[in-house]
């Protein structure tokens, strides 16, 4: 006998018409306010999409691959005129260059990384435990087993942070 | 709604000996290395920090996380010196351990103000969604680092319970 | 380089692969097959009418930027759709910062906007309306399951989760909004 939860997990795609009621569902369907309820609700889902202007798709990606060569340019414009600047003022770029500090000369950025004090307090098998929380999809393991603040959406983030802040 | 602000309070049980240990394991400071890389990743992407603020948020979090140093560095001299009083079989000094109380709680408090006044400076270039997205991000990456560390106190509580007569 | 010739459509792993390699006649495609996936989900999401056309363009220049961060573990289409996500959340940001609005405006499709071309129909509006109440992560959820028909292996990679979670979300989000459009 078909499940009401069973019949949610069917509705997505009988509504984008992938597949079709069986004769069961549908006479599930037929006799269940629940999954009426439900069933109106996802084919209001499919609906809103339904309602989307028509886009010029190729006017889209026109204007997208054009943004993206713009960059391009500029990015080989920018080198070029580094080089060329540099080439013009070499002497004044030597001078300049023995003046900044060492840690700038650096051709590989220094990576940003927040460290975490607290880390400190664990040992070899713990920190093992926490790095694959974190290599875990959102949800997994322990890392989203409180539920409250890593549900919240923007306005109740922007309250919670209104009241910490005072 | 769960006062977030203890979740900190809870980092002053650390243990001397294991901390000096671990600050001279490679493998853990490997560890550690990784899980903060892989964590501002995450704080990166989820705030879509531009690198400007990423510059500045470099400099916030490092000079607050060289002050919360500072505070479990002092934490740890507070519990040596308090466990050096509640030794068994030595009569502790009334005076000393409330001293060494007050100036425990009070390290505590200066601990969790620490988090408020740091976000706080990131109001300077964050904007308030991406300040609270920090914190949820932190919260939870501290809070799980408090519960390995509350199934390692509880294990070794049994340990020692088994080990009683 | 022209995208290469196959008996059968090339699926969007080659696309991206022909456009890595230079041809612009594969995001071209790209664009057309996901263009207007991407446009629904970003109503779903409660993007003005108005704004769609900008942001569809946003989300694909974007996504070219970084093509090489998609690694074929989730579908093409999904990751698009986060990048749709993110895309409409810094438009969001970037209003806030510019005019005094209370954050509990959203922009949402008005049928009373003379400047909308579109018609919407009053139950379509509470819905997306709703939407806007539930947190981000059971709103996506919800649009990736109902709206598009993602399965839930899917929807766990595109969004961090795992497929048992994603689950929960969902039913959580029927529940929800049922109590609010009922």
């Amino acid at each position: 006998m078909t499940s009401c939860e069973e019949m949610l997990e069917r509705m997505p795609a009988v509504a984008l018409g992938e597949a079709q009621w069986t004769k069961e569902e549908a006479l599930h369907l037929a006799g269940c306010v629940s999954c009426q309820a439900e069933w109106s609700l996802i084919q209001k889902a499919v609906a809103v999409g339904s309602q989307a202007p028509a886009l010029d798709l190729e006017k889209t990606s026109a204007a997208v691959l054009g943004r993206l060569r713009a960059e391009r340019r500029e990015r080989r414009l920018r080198r070029a005129g580094l080089l060329t600047g540099l080439a013009a003022a070499a002497a004044v770029a030597l001078v300049v260059w023995s003046r900044v500090p060492h840690h700038t000369q650096r051709t590989v950025p220094e990576a940003f990384r927040i460290p975490v004090a607290e880390l400190d307090s664990l040992d070899n098998g713990e920190l093992e435990s926490v790095l694959q929380d974190l290599d875990a999809p959102l949800g997994a393991g322990t890392l989203n087993s409180t539920p409250g603040l890593g549900d919240l959406d923007d306005v109740q983030l922007e309250r919670l942070l209104r009241s910490l802040e005072g | 709604m769960r006062n977030f602000w203890l979740v900190p309070l809870v980092f002053g049980l650390v243990s001397p000996l294991a901390a000096q240990e671990l600050a001279d394991d490679p493998r853990a400071s490997d560890l550690r290395r990784q899980i903060e890389e892989r964590f501002t990743a995450r704080v990166k992407e989820e705030l879509a920090l531009t690198d400007q603020q990423t510059t500045r948020m470099k400099s916030t979090v490092r000079d607050w996380f060289l002050k919360r140093r500072g505070m479990e560095d002092e934490n740890r001299r507070l519990r040596e010196a308090m466990a050096g009083q509640l030794r068994p079989g030595v009569a502790a000094n009334k005076d000393s351990v409330a001293k060494l109380t007050d100036a425990m709680l009070e390290l505590k408090v200066r601990y969790a103000q620490s988090f408020k006044d740091e976000i706080k400076e990131m109001s300077g270039y964050l904007d308030p969604v991406q300040r609270a997205q920090f914190m949820v991000l932190r919260e939870r990456l501290i809070e799980r680092v408090r519960e390995v560390r509350e199934q390692r106190d509880d294990s070794t509580s049994r340990f020692r319970r088994r080990q009683q007569p | 380089m022209p995208v290469p010739a196959s008996p059968t459509p090339p699926d969007d792993a080659d696309l991206v692969r022909a456009y890595q390699g230079g041809s612009e006649g594969a995001a071209t495609e790209l664009v057309r097959r996901h263009g207007a996936p991407v446009a629904r989900f970003l109503v779903g999401l409660g993007a003005d009418y108005a704004d769609i056309d900008d942001l569809v363009q946003e989300t694909f220049f974007r996504a070219f930027r970084r093509i090489a961060g998609w690694r074929g573990d989730a579908g093409f289409r999904s990751w698009i759709f986060t990048i749709a996500s993110n895309a409409l959340k810094d438009e969001h940001r970037r209003r806030k910062a510019r005019r005094s609005v209370p954050l509990e405006d959203h922009d949402l499709p008005s049928r009373d906007n003379p400047e909308s071309a579109f018609a919407v129909r009053e139950t379509e509006r509470r819905l997306v309306a709703a939407l806007q109440t539930l947190p981000r992560l059971q709103r996506e959820v919800f649009l990736l399951r109902a709206q598009q028909g993602i399965e839930y292996p899917e929807i766990a990679t595109t969004l961090g989760t795992t497929a048992g979670a994603a689950r929960v979300h969902f039913h959580h989000a029927v529940k929800r909004l049922k109590e609010m459009i009922a």
